[in-house]
């Protein structure tokens, strides 16, 4: 048993690192039909998200908007770290990741956003899904969850949502200004 | 709307109330005064139960971020280190969570000296402030840079760690340990009491030094009138 209290910190760490992987991968995620999955992990009751300090009411109004204002990016984590608060049924966590943006004209669904397909115009799959990636911006993620996300339970645990960009470059398309 | 334009523009602090934004910016301002001047004195905040960890994100930025560091030394955080995506050593991961104010000295002496400019560079500081009803307390998250102004008072990668903080480095072994500036990410999850404050939990992710996102480069004139953040820090003079 450690000193946090974890029976066994190993596997712990292990499923911390692959939650917020998870996190990660449901803000790439372009399947429109996935977003309540993405939902389904912040938790119902007054769950709190911050985006580039902005706050929103709901984490479904922030979902939505990203859903359908952000084209298809690209999460690489580089950092992660948590903190089990004793008394509170709740983990801290600190995460580092960057992140890069589809440059290439379409929208998150990969359609084209400026120019009219030609309906005749074949469309294979290497043209219509590649995206052209920007370079990278860098990203701070806190998140406060309930503790049973150690246990592998999921649903619901996302009680804080903290996410900042923090560095980006001169060379990228995407406007955070 | 642009398609290369992010809904959520980006500012440089969130506050979620107007009474916790001057307590929080007060704490981190006095805070780090006494980490650059003092760091001992700051070990009364922290109970036996209270949790410490440093992580190190030594991923280079792309050049084209502005003043990107792309040779950054880390020689001095990688032996205390804790980045789980980094750390697979599960004995290093618990061991470099420090527990009480003991604990935190050690490593508080065995990094850096430091200089942060939020008195006199505030604007290179972003800031978000969060109740966390479960601790009737509230998390602060404070993005910047400091400067490394001097060498740790216990330099432990002179001992028994140098032969694995070279394995780690990448071979940058002159330059593990040049002081420089330092782009970081800091959380504190405070509980009020009666007389003052407890930190509970404080993690630090420390990165190569980066010019910040939140701040507006000169260039084109935006499209829309920025809003004013909601509640500017409060410096002491």
């Amino acid at each position: 048993i450690s000193n946090s209290g974890n029976v066994s910190g190993s596997s712990r760490s292990q499923i911390a690192e692959l939650f917020v992987k998870r996190v990660l991968t449901h803000l790439d995620d372009t399947d429109p039909s996935k977003l309540n999955e993405f939902l389904s992990i912040f938790n119902p009751n007054g769950c709190k998200v911050v985006i580039n300090a902005t706050p929103f009411a709901q984490p479904t109004s922030f979902l939505e908007q990203w859903e359908t204002g952000v084209t298809q990016t690209q999460h690489a984590l580089t950092a992660v770290d948590y903190h089990v608060i004793p008394g509170s049924n709740t983990v801290v966590f600190n995460v580092n990741c960057k992140v890069r943006f589809d440059e290439g004209g379409r929208d998150r669904a990969g359609q084209d956003a400026s120019i009219q397909q030609n309906p005749q115009q074949p469309r294979n799959a290497l043209n219509r899904t590649r995206p052209l990636w920007g370079s990278y911006f860098g990203v701070s993620l806190q998140m406060v969850t309930e503790e049973r996300v150690l246990n592998k339970d999921s649903n619901g645990v996302i009680l804080t949502f903290n996410y900042n960009m923090v560095y980006k470059p001169d060379d990228s398309l995407m406007n955070i200004q | 709307t642009s398609i290369y334009s992010i809904p959520m523009k980006i500012q440089p602090f969130f506050f979620e109330n107007n009474e916790i934004g001057p307590s929080s910016t007060d704490f981190v301002t006095n805070f780090l005064n006494f980490w650059d001047t003092d760091r001992m004195q700051l070990l009364g905040l922290y109970t036996p139960q209270s949790q410490f960890s440093i992580s190190v994100d030594s991923s280079i930025p792309p050049s084209s971020v502005t003043e990107s560091d792309q040779n950054p030394s880390f020689g001095y955080y990688l032996s205390h280190s804790r980045n789980i995506s980094k750390v697979s050593s599960e004995k290093s991961i618990e061991q470099r969570l420090s527990l009480g104010p003991e604990a935190m000295s050690e490593v508080f002496r065995a990094i850096p000296k430091t200089k942060h400019h939020l008195q006199d560079m505030p604007d290179e500081y972003s800031m978000e402030t969060v109740t966390y009803p479960q601790i009737n307390g509230f998390i602060v998250t404070l993005h910047g840079f400091f400067e490394e102004t001097g060498k740790p008072d216990a330099d432990t990668n002179n001992k028994s760690s140098a032969g694995r903080s070279r394995r780690f480095n990448h071979g940058h072994n002159s330059t593990n340990n040049r002081l420089f500036k330092k782009s970081f990410d800091r959380t504190w999850v405070i509980v009020p009491t009666g007389t003052g404050v407890v930190v509970a939990s404080e993690m630090l992710t420390v990165r190569p030094f980066a010019a910040n996102a939140w701040v507006q480069q000169p260039g084109p004139v935006p499209q829309q009138p920025q809003p004013q953040p909601p509640l500017a820090p409060q410096i002491d003079p």
